[in-house]
């Protein structure tokens, strides 16, 4: 048990990197220099993602404001990235993948319990006894000449019940 | 093959305790291969493994359960309180489950069924929420471990005389009624019926979200799962007392669903309900006729999404007002609306309202009972009454009213709650046109 404990924390960190992609919603306007008017300075402005880098934080007024209006979805208190990422997995994984193309592959798959092919052989059959004068149903499942029931001697003592 | 696989995967996955995003994925990546790829049902090359559509169906569940009971637990994670011990004990018991449900073995599916006890008692005594919670998880434990001590009796004779623990070797002669109670009296009290029904209550009230989910969802369906393996060879011991079990089943049945209109406790209430539903499913499994089986299949299926969304429904309230009283958590609908309309499609469809797979289960139990004797007619008909009327009572009681003073500060059901809930309500509902196919 300590060693699955210890193993499972090791390989956290390799797939912490999956989580965590390069660039979140870094966008910079800048304007050429005009060149009868005084130098425009140029600033980034950053989306409320970009509030979630640890390594960004911009100290603006406006990313401030971007990071209150967070609210949880649920998946964690304080993490908003954890949050948002784990959001996106679940919706992805358990509606997109589990719910939606999995009654897709359910329904529109392969004949895998052969119910279509059983209810068009006994179309088919229908149709075959009828030409043939047959009844549809016949009560012997087996024929009557095809059963061989054992002799007295070889049943013995053994019990019947009808 | 794909089953051992399901298996080996299984265990692989203790090794992503730490990493619940990374579980929750593979739990749910798995059960659409379940879904879509398990579909053949023939018997591999080992085997101790066999495949049909009643193992499909249970396996696709316990995975499903298992996937959203991690993510009811959250709470677990973010207190501390030993999250990763948690996640291993339900990754063990969806192990054990999926092996219970896709053996041919007699004698490992018996190791199977018993070794699910310890996860769900682990977790009833490590994470319950009163000092309660020590006695309940004594009376699961040794209510089954009691009554399925007489199955492995059973199953040991079965091997001194058919030198074989395959499903196929069991052969019951059909004046041997005290070897037919032996093996079906565990299966009996793990469903639970009326008599044996005790520990149920108990364990519920005290386990956490997650373990009554887990327990409501799929194990109690174990129990049913072995009458239904086992029926095909003890028919005719089964004819001698089908007068009984119906009866039991029956009574026992209208007698829970009255208890329910008593219970001041929410996860009570549900809990009892579960026993007037498993009680109908002993009636149909004792009918033993070929619709009667498939409506008991069908419910089982049903109340597993069913109970266990109830059952998250209460979580999420008492996480809020930390109570579980009805009396107490009054007047929902006036601060948390949406969550309103989950205990609505949640006790609609407990009641076994259209278009529920629930009502389809019901009405093939309700035809064969019929066929079998009139007078089951009252039985089941008053069955029917007090399901909608606890429904209605506990929905009424926590919805409607003027909410009290404790109730006032009540969060928004999360994007996470809204998951979970719309994870079990829509398979629920595409299960109805899977479950048509119940006679293939």
């Amino acid at each position: 048990m300590a060693f699955i404990v210890r193993q499972s924390g090791r390989l956290v960190g390799t797939f912490n990197n999956y989580l965590q992609p390069a660039h979140i919603g870094k966008r910079c306007i800048s304007t050429s220099k005009k060149n009868d008017e005084t130098a425009v300075v140029t600033e980034k402005i950053p989306s409320h993602k970009a509030t979630q880098n640890s390594h960004d934080v911009n100290s603006t007024a406006a990313a401030t404001a971007a990071k209150k209006k967070w609210m949880s979805y649920g998946f964690h208190p304080t993490d908003q990235y954890e949050d948002v990422a784990s959001a996106h997995v679940f919706s992805f994984l358990g509606v997109t993948l589990c719910m939606v193309l999995g009654s897709l592959v359910y329904y529109y798959g392969p004949d895998r319990t052969l119910k279509d092919w059983a209810q068009r052989e006994a179309y088919l059959l229908v149709r075959e006894r009828e030409a043939n004068g047959l009844p549809l149903l016949d009560p012997n499942y087996v024929e009557e000449s095809k059963i061989v029931l054992p002799s007295e001697e070889e049943l013995g003592d053994f019990e019947i019940i009808i | 093959m794909l089953m051992l696989k399901f298996g080996l995967c299984c265990l692989g996955m203790m090794f992503l305790l730490k990493e619940w995003l990374l579980l929750i994925s593979v739990l749910t990546i798995l059960t659409f291969f379940c879904l879509t790829f398990m579909m053949n049902f023939d018997l591999g090359v080992i085997n101790l493994i066999q495949l049909d559509f009643l193992t499909y169906l249970l396996v696709s569940l316990s995975l499903w359960v298992t996937a959203l009971m991690i993510v009811m637990s959250f709470y677990i994670k973010h207190s501390k309180n030993y999250f990763e011990v948690f996640t291993s004990l339900s990754l063990a018991m969806l192990f054990f489950l999926v092996v219970s449900f896709s053996t041919s073995n007699l004698l490992m599916f018996y190791i199977m069924f018993e070794s699910t006890l310890i996860p769900i008692f682990l977790m009833v005594m490590g994470w319950g929420y009163q000092p309660e919670r020590v006695s309940a998880s004594f009376y699961l434990l040794f209510y089954t471990l009691t009554a399925s001590l007489p199955l492995l009796m059973g199953i040991l004779y079965i091997n001194s005389q058919q030198f074989s623990t395959d499903f196929s070797s069991l052969v019951v002669p059909n004046s041997d009624y005290l070897l037919f109670w032996m093996l079906i009296i565990a299966f009996l009290v793990k469903l639970p019926v009326y008599l044996g029904h005790l520990w149920l209550p108990k364990a519920h009230v005290e386990a956490p979200v997650a373990g009554s989910m887990i327990l409501a969802g799929v194990l109690l369906k174990l129990g049913g799962y072995g009458l239904i393996r086992f029926l095909p060879f003890v028919e005719n011991s089964l004819s001698e007392f089908s007068v009984l079990l119906v009866s039991i089943g029956c009574i026992g049945g209208v007698l829970a669903s009255i208890i329910c209109m008593r219970q001041t406790d929410c996860k009570s209430l549900v809990a009892y309900s579960s026993i007037a539903h498993m009680a109908l499913v002993v009636v149909g499994i004792s009918l033993n006729s070929f619709i009667s089986v498939a409506g008991a299949v069908i419910i089982m299926i049903a109340h597993g999404f069913c109970s266990s969304g109830l059952f998250s429904l209460v979580g999420m309230i008492y996480d809020r007002v930390s109570t579980r009283s009805i009396i107490l958590i009054r007047g929902i609908v006036s601060v948390g609306p949406s969550m309103t309309l989950w205990w609505f499609l949640f006790s609609i469809s407990n009641m076994a309202a259209p278009p529920t797979p629930s009502l389809m289960g019901e009405i093939y139990i309700f035809m064969s009972s019929l066929n079998w004797a009139g007078v089951l007619a009252v039985f089941v008909g008053t069955l029917s009454f007090f399901a909608g009327a606890y429904n209605l009572y506990l929905f009424v009681s926590t919805q409607h009213g003027t909410n009290l003073s404790g109730c006032k500060s009540f969060t928004e059901v999360s994007v996470r709650e809204h998951f979970v809930l719309i994870s079990h309500m829509l398979p629920f509902l595409l299960f109805l046109v899977l479950l048509t196919n119940i006679y293939s």
